[in-house]
C-alpha cells in the first residue's frame, strides 16, 4: 500500500534508464553492478517521504493534518486530542490499524491489529484512551487521497507532554528519517523561547522544516505575529520558511466545495510545499540514480575502450597497458588498509567518538548539578514525581542534542572522506538508520523509595509543606533557560524552631537529601553508561557502515580496473583481430553512449528544475507571510 | 476578623509591636528601611500580582479589574516594566528607577500608560511604575502587572521574578498571587511551572489560578465558554493543581475589559452588524482578515472595523452581534452587562473579594513576617534574639497562621481523611469563604439558630476525630485546630466559651510542636 502510485516523467524516464544499464552490466558480468543499480531502481520505485507534524499542545497539529486531508482522520477536541502519533499513509481503501505496546515485564514485542476506520477517536484521543492506557504506540490510517499518492505520509504527533517532554522526544528520535517537519505554532502569541530552543534542535536533525502558522482566521493581528516570529528566528539564526494557514476555512471550503475560501484558507501554498516536498525526495533519488548509472556506464566503458583501443590500434599497446596498470594500481592503493580515506575514516570517527562521550558526560553533569541544587534547595520528600518527571525530561533534552552533535560530526567527516576519495560517486551515507537513544531515558528507574520515610519519626511531618512546590519550580528555569533567582522565602524555614526539634528535622532532612542526591547520581550513571553505550554502537554502526560503502564501491573500481587492464592485454598479446569483434565492442560502446546520453538528459532536466524553482521557491515561501 | 477567639490579642497589633520593636535594635541600620516599608504595609490595601507566562492576558485582566484601560496592551509581548496600580487621589504615574530617586512622569496625552512618557529612561533603568489612580477597584487591593514568563527576552522574564519574588532578602513585595494561565495539558510539566512565579511565596492560600484568554478555546466558536469552564473545572480538580492553587476560573479579559468600558459608538456599530442580512454577516464574520477588510461592509469604515475587532475580539464580535440580533441587548447598557456576565470577571472579582480581601490580615501579617524573619536572619545582631523568639511566638501561637496553614495542607491532600471531611474541613477554615455562614456551608441569611446547631455538630464531629485513638498524630492534630475554629464559631453565635480555660486549652501544645512551621510556610 506504499509506494508510488504516479511516478513523475523524469522517474519513469530513470527507471527505463536504469534498466537498459542493468542489462548492460549483465552483458559484462558485472554482478556488483547489477546489484547497485537494482537498489538504486528501489530508492526511485519503493521510497516513501515522511512529514512530520509537531508543536506544543493545542496548537492545531491534527486539525492541519485534517486540514490537508480534508477528511476528519485526526480527532479534534476543545479540550485535549490526540494522545498517540498517527500515521497517514495512502491506500485504495480507508484502513485502520493500531500498534499496541507489550505489557511492561512481559518482554513482547507489541503487536498491531487491525481497527474500523470509524472507531480512530477511541483510540487515539484522549477522551477515547485516556492517558494511553489502550498503551497504544501508533495508529496507522491508510487513506485515498492525492495528496498521498505520490508516497507521502503524514505523522500527527501528540502535543501532550509539550515538545521538551521524553514521550515527544522518542517522536523527535525518528526525526532523521523524516523528510520535512510541518512545525506547527498558532497565531495567538509569538514564539516561545521553548518553542524557539526545540526548533534549533530539530533544524538539525531534519533537513527541511517549515513553520505553519495556524488559527490566522481568528486573530486580526496574525500578520504581525508572523513578523514577531521571523525576528525571533532571524536572531536565532534558524533558517526557515513560514507558511500560514487556516484550518477553520478549509475545512469549511470542502464542505462547501468553494475555491475561494480555500485559496483564503492558506492551504494550497502549504499543499504546494508538500509537494515540493515529494518532488525534492524524488530528485534527490534520481540525483542518486544518476550518480550510480554514469559511475556504472564509466566502469563499462572503460573496459570496452581498452579493449577496442588495444584492437585499433596494437602499436601504441604499451602505452595503453602502463596508463592501465596505473589506474588498477590506484585502485588497488584505494583498497589497502593504510589508504588515506581509511586513515580519515577512523581518525574522524574516533574524534567522535570521544567528542560526543565529552558533551555527554559535559551535559549529564550540568543536570546532575542543577538536580542537587534543587534538592539543597528544597525537601526531595515532596514533589519527588515532578522531580523525577523533570529529571527524566532534561536528560531527554540533553540526549537528543547529544545526538543531534553526533548526526552533525558524522555528516562533517563524511563529507571529508568523501572530498579525499575523490570518487564521483562519494555521496554521503547519513546517520539515517539510527535512532536517537531517547526511548531510553523512559526506562531508567529512579529511586523514590527515601520519600516513604519522611513520616518516620515523631516530628517528621512538621516540615512537610514548607517545601511544597518548589523544589520543581526552581529546577524548571534550567528547561525554559531562565535565570531564576533563589527561592531567599525558603529561608531554611528550620532556623526558627526550637532547638532540639530543629536539630531533629535538620538531620532528617539532611538525610533525604543526602538519599535523593545518591539516586540521582545513579540515575545518571546509568544514564551515561546507557545512552553511552547507545552512542558508541551509533557511532560504529555508522562508521561500518560508510566504511563498507565506500569499500564496496572502491572492490567495483578495482574490477573495472582489473578488467579493462586484462582485456587490453588480451587483444594486445595479438588475439584476433577480426572485424566482427571490432564491430561488436563499437556497438557496446555505441549503447553505452546512448545510455549516457539518456543520463545527460535526466541530468539536464534536473538541473533545470532546480534553476527554475530557485527564484520561484524564494517568492512561494515568502507567499505565506506579509512584506 | 478572622480569629474566632475574642481573647487572644489582634494579630496585626502583635505584628505590629514586634515591628516596632525590631526598629528599635535596628533603628538608623541598613535593614531599618525594609522594616518600616512593611509596617507601612500593614496599613496598605492587600498587595495582588497578576502574574504569568507570556501573553497570558495580565494587562487584559488588570484593565478588566480596574474597569479602564490603563495597561498598555498589544499584540505582542508588551508589558516590560513590573507597573503597580494603586488607588489614589488623582492620576499620577512615579517612576522608580534602579539607582536614584522616584521621579514622577508627565501624564500621555490619552490618559493611561498607553503612552505614557519615560522621561529619558529605558526600560531596563526602570524598576517599577506605581500609577495612582482613583478607583473603587483599586481600594481594597493594590494590583501589580507583571511582564511575562518564558519570554524569549531573559532579562525581562528576570525582571517579574525580582518583583514577585524578593527585594534584597527582604522578603515578597506581594501577599497575594493572580496566576494567569493558557490552555495546556495538565501532564506538561510546563503546566506546573506555570504556577512558579515567586519562588519565594507561593502557596496555595494566596493564589487564585486564572484560565485566561478564555474566549480563545474552542477555536472561538459560540461554545468557546462553556469549553473553558469545562478545562477550568478540569484543572481546579487536579490534585497537583489544587496544591498550587485555591481555584482556577475561566475569564475572558478582553471581553470583561470591553463591557466595563463599552462605549454607545461601539455599540452602534455592533447594532450595524446586526442590521445586515445574516448571509453577509456571517460571510465576513468567518475569520478576521474579511471582517476588517472587506470593502464597504456594514457602513463602517475599515478603521471602525478593525477598531471593533481589537476590543472585542472575533468571538465578542460573534458574540455582541448575538445578542443585539437575538434582542437580548438593546441598550448599550444591556449589552454591556451581559457581556460581563458571560466574561467570568464577576466570579473572580467574588473570589478576589472572599479569598483575598477577606483574608488581607493574616496575608498581610505574614508577608510582614517574612520579612522581619529575613531581616533577622540577615544581620543576627545580640539584641535582636528576644525577638526571634516572639517572631517565633507569633506565628505559632495565631489561630490564624494555624488555620492557615492546616488548609494549605488539606489542599496538598497530605492528611489521611475521607473526601467528605476534607470538604468539611476546608470549608470550616474558610476555604468558601470567611465569614461565619460560609465557613458552616449555611445559606448567609440562616438564622443564628442554625449556626449555633451546625458549629455544634461540627464541634462534635473534630472533637471524636481528635481524641479517636486510631487516628494518625497528623490528623489528631489537625482536628485540635479545627475544634478550636469551631468552638470560636460557635462563640460568635451564642456567647457560648469552652469549658476548658482557653490559655491551657487543647490546642496549645499542639502549636509549640511545630515551631516555625508557621508563617514561613
Amino acid at each position: 500500500m506504499s509506494g508510488k502510485q504516479a511516478p513523475s516523467a523524469a522517474a519513469r524516464h530513470a527507471v527505463e534508464t536504469l534498466d537498459l544499464a542493468v542489462k548492460g552490466a549483465k552483458a559484462y558480468e558485472r554482478d556488483d553492478l547489477v546489484q547497485r543499480l537494482s537498489s538504486a531502481r528501489r530508492l526511485l520505485t519503493d521510497s516513501t517521504v515522511t512529514v512530520h507534524v509537531v508543536g506544543e499542545f493545542k496548537q492545531g497539529k491534527s486539525s492541519l493534518v485534517n486540514g490537508l486531508l480534508t477528511a476528519p482522520v485526526c480527532p479534534v477536541d476543545d479540550d485535549v486530542a490526540t494522545c498517540v502519533p498517527t500515521e497517514v499513509r495512502y491506500s485504495p481503501h480507508v484502513t485502520a490499524s493500531a500498534t499496541f505496546e507489550s505489557m511492561p515485564g512481559s518482554g513482547g514485542s507489541g503487536w498491531t491489529e487491525t481497527i474500523p476506520p470509524g472507531e480512530i477517536a477511541t483510540y487515539a484521543s484522549e477522551a477515547g484512551n485516556p492517558d494511553n492506557k489502550r498503551r497504544l504506540t501508533a495508529v496507522t490510517v491508510g487513506l485515498d487521497r492525492p495528496l498521498l499518492s505520490s508516497g507521502l505520509v503524514l505523522v500527527d504527533t501528540p502535543g501532550v507532554g509539550g515538545i521538551g517532554s521524553v514521550h515527544h522526544a522518542t517522536t523527535v528520535g525518528s526525526l532523521p528519517q523524516s523528510h520535512a517537519v510541518l512545525f506547527v505554532t498558532d497565531a495567538s502569541q509569538e514564539l516561545t523561547a521553548a518553542e524557539l530552543r526545540f526548533l534549533r534542535t530539530v533544524q538539525e536533525l531534519c533537513p527541511t522544516v517549515v513553520l505553519v502558522l495556524t488559527k490566522i482566521d481568528l486573530y486580526p493581528h496574525w500578520m504581525r505575529i508572523a513578523e514577531l516570529d521571523h525576528a525571533h528566528l532571524q536572531r536565532a539564526g534558524v533558517d526557515i520558511e513560514m507558511i500560514a494557514v487556516s484550518s477553520e476555512l478549509r475545512s469549511l471550503a470542502a464542505t462547501a466545495g468553494d475555491q475561494a475560501l480555500n485559496a483564503e484558507s492558506g492551504y494550497p501554498a502549504l499543499v504546494g510545499r508538500l509537494g515540493r516536498v515529494v518532488a525534492e525526495a524524488e530528485r534527490l533519488a534520481l540525483d542518486a540514480v544518476v550518480v550510480h548509472v554514469v559511475s556504472a556506464i564509466d566502469q563499462m566503458e572503460a573496459t570496452a575502450t581498452a579493449r577496442r583501443d588495444a584492437l585499433v590500434d596494437p602499436a601504441n599497446a604499451a602505452a595503453l597497458l602502463a596508463r592501465l596498470s596505473a589506474t588498477k594500481e590506484r585502485a588497488d592503493a584505494l583498497r589497502e588498509r593504510s589508504s588515506k580515506w581509511q586513515v580519515l575514516l577512523q581518525d574522524g570517527f574516533a574524534d567522535i567518538a570521544s567528542d560526543v562521550e565529552f558533551d555527554l558526560r559535559q551535559r549529564s553533569r550540568a543536570v546532575l548539578h542543577e538536580a542537587e541544587a534543587a534538592i539543597d534547595d528544597g525537601d526531595p520528600a515532596k514533589n519527588w514525581e515532578q522531580f523525577e518527571e523533570w529529571l527524566r525530561e532534561r536528560l531527554a533534552g540533553e540526549a537528543m542534542e547529544n545526538y543531534a552533535l553526533f548526526v552533525r560530526r558524522a555528516k562533517e567527516v563524511a563529507a571529508t572522506v568523501g572530498e579525499h576519495f575523490e570518487l564521483a560517486e562519494s555521496e554521503i551515507v547519513t546517520a539515517r538508520t539510527v535512532a536517537a537513544p531517547v526511548d531510553l531515558v523512559g526506562g531508567l528507574s529512579l529511586d523514590a523509595g527515601f520519600t516513604n520515610k519522611k513520616a518516620k519519626g515523631a516530628l517528621g511531618a512538621a516540615f512537610n509543606k514548607t517545601y511544597g512546590g518548589v523544589l520543581m519550580f526552581t529546577m524548571l528555569p534550567a528547561i525554559v533557560g531562565l535565570a531564576v533567582p533563589l527561592p531567599v522565602g525558603l529561608l531554611g524555614g528550620a532556623l526558627l524552631g526550637g532547638h532540639g526539634y530543629r536539630e531533629e528535622r535538620k538531620r532528617q532532612l539532611e538525610r533525604r537529601r543526602q538519599e535523593a542526591k545518591t539516586a540521582v547520581r545513579r540515575v545518571i550513571d546509568d544514564f551515561n553508561l546507557q545512552v553511552g553505550k547507545d552512542s558508541r554502537d551509533a557511532i560504529r554502526h555508522v562508521q561500518r557502515e560508510l566504511r563498507t560503502s565506500w569499500g564496496e564501491r572502491v572492490a567495483e573500481l578495482q574490477r573495472s580496473a582489473a578488467a579493462a587492464l586484462s582485456a587490453a592485454q588480451a587483444e594486445a598479446k595479438g588475439g584476433e583481430s577480426d572485424a566482427g569483434t571490432r564491430e561488436r565492442i563499437e556497438s557496446d560502446l555505441a549503447t553505452l553512449q546512448r545510455l549516457r546520453a539518456r543520463i545527460e538528459d535526466l541530468r539536464g532536466h534536473l538541473a533545470r528544475i532546480r534553476t527554475a524553482e530557485a527564484p520561484a521557491a524564494a517568492p512561494a515561501a515568502e507567499a505565506g507571510v506579509p512584506a | 476578623m478572622t480569629g474566632p477567639v475574642a481573647s487572644a490579642p489582634p494579630l496585626l497589633a502583635r505584628v505590629r509591636m514586634l515591628l516596632g520593636r525590631a526598629l528599635q535594635v535596628y533603628g538608623g541600620g541598613p535593614p531599618a528601611h525594609a522594616l518600616r516599608d512593611a509596617a507601612v504595609r500593614l496599613d496598605e490595601p492587600l498587595r495582588v500580582a497578576i502574574a504569568g507566562r507570556l501573553k497570558a492576558g495580565k494587562s487584559t485582566l488588570l484593565n478588566a479589574l480596574v474597569g479602564q484601560e490603563l495597561a498598555a496592551t498589544d499584540a505582542g509581548e508588551c508589558t516590560r516594566i513590573v507597573t503597580w496600580f494603586r488607588d489614589g487621589h488623582t492620576y499620577r504615574v512615579m517612576a522608580h528607577p534602579r539607582h536614584g530617586p522616584p521621579r514622577q512622569l508627565p501624564p500621555g496625552p490619552s490618559g493611561s500608560l498607553l503612552d505614557v512618557d519615560l522621561g529619558g529612561w529605558r526600560a531596563e533603568d526602570v524598576d517599577r511604575l506605581v500609577v495612582d489612580w482613583p478607583s473603587a477597584a483599586l481600594r481594597t487591593l493594590t494590583l501589580v502587572d507583571t511582564p511575562g514568563m518564558d519570554s524569549l527576552s531573559t532579562e525581562i522574564s528576570g525582571r517579574s521574578e525580582t518583583a514577585l519574588g524578593t527585594d534584597e532578602g527582604a522578603g515578597s513585595q506581594v501577599d497575594a498571587v493572580v496566576y494567569l494561565m493558557r490552555h495546556v495539558h495538565t501532564s506538561d510539566i510546563r503546566f506546573l511551572e506555570a504556577f512558579r512565579d515567586d519562588p519565594a511565596e507561593r502557596r496555595p492560600i494566596n493564589t487564585i489560578g486564572v484560565l485566561g484568554r478564555a474566549d480563545e478555546v474552542g477555536h472561538g466558536r459560540p461554545e468557546a465558554l462553556e469549553s473553558a469552564a469545562r478545562v477550568a473545572r478540569r484543572y481546579s480538580e487536579d490534585p497537583r493543581v489544587r496544591g498550587l492553587c485555591q481555584t482556577v476560573l475561566p475569564v475572558a479579559g478582553l471581553l470583561a475589559v470591553t463591557a466595563a468600558t463599552l462605549r454607545e459608538d461601539e455599540f452602534r456599530a455592533l447594532g450595524a452588524v446586526a442590521a445586515a442580512p445574516e448571509v453577509d454577516r456571517e460571510r465576513l464574520l468567518l475569520t478576521a482578515g474579511r471582517f476588517v477588510g472587506a470593502d464597504d461592509a456594514f457602513g463602517l469604515s475599515h478603521e471602525q472595523r478593525a477598531a471593533l475587532l481589537d476590543r472585542f475580539g472575533l468571538f465578542g464580535v460573534r458574540l455582541g452581534t448575538r445578542l443585539v440580533v437575538s434582542g437580548v441587548a438593546t441598550t448599550a447598557g444591556a449589552l454591556s452587562r451581559e457581556l460581563l456576565d458571560r466574561s467570568g470577571l464577576v466570579p473572580l472579582r467574588e473570589a478576589l473579594a472572599t479569598r483575598f480581601a477577606a483574608r488581607a490580615e493574616v496575608l498581610k501579617a505574614r508577608s510582614a513576617l517574612l520579612t522581619a524573619e529575613a531581616v533577622l536572619r540577615r544581620h543576627p545582631v545580640d539584641p535582636a534574639s528576644g525577638l526571634d523568639r516572639e517572631l517565633e511566638q507569633i506565628s505559632a501561637s495565631a489561630h490564624e497562621f494555624a488555620e492557615v496553614r492546616l488548609l494549605d495542607r488539606l489542599r496538598a491532600g497530605e492528611l489521611m481523611l475521607t473526601d467528605q471531611e476534607r470538604r468539611d474541613a476546608e470549608c470550616l477554615l474558610g476555604a468558601e469563604g470567611v465569614d461565619p455562614a460560609s465557613r458552616l456551608a449555611l445559606p448567609a441569611e440562616a438564622p443564628s439558630a442554625d449556626h449555633v446547631r451546625a458549629a455544634q455538630a461540627a464541634l462534635t464531629r473534630w472533637q471524636r476525630r481528635a481524641e479517636h485513638p486510631t487516628s494518625v498524630r497528623e490528623v489528631r492534630d489537625a482536628a485540635r485546630v479545627l475544634v478550636r475554629t469551631c468552638e470560636g464559631l460557635l462563640l460568635g453565635a451564642t456567647g457560648w466559651s469552652p469549658p476548658r480555660p482557653a490559655p491551657a486549652g487543647p490546642v496549645a501544645p499542639v502549636h509549640p510542636a511545630r515551631p516555625g512551621a508557621g508563617v514561613r510556610r
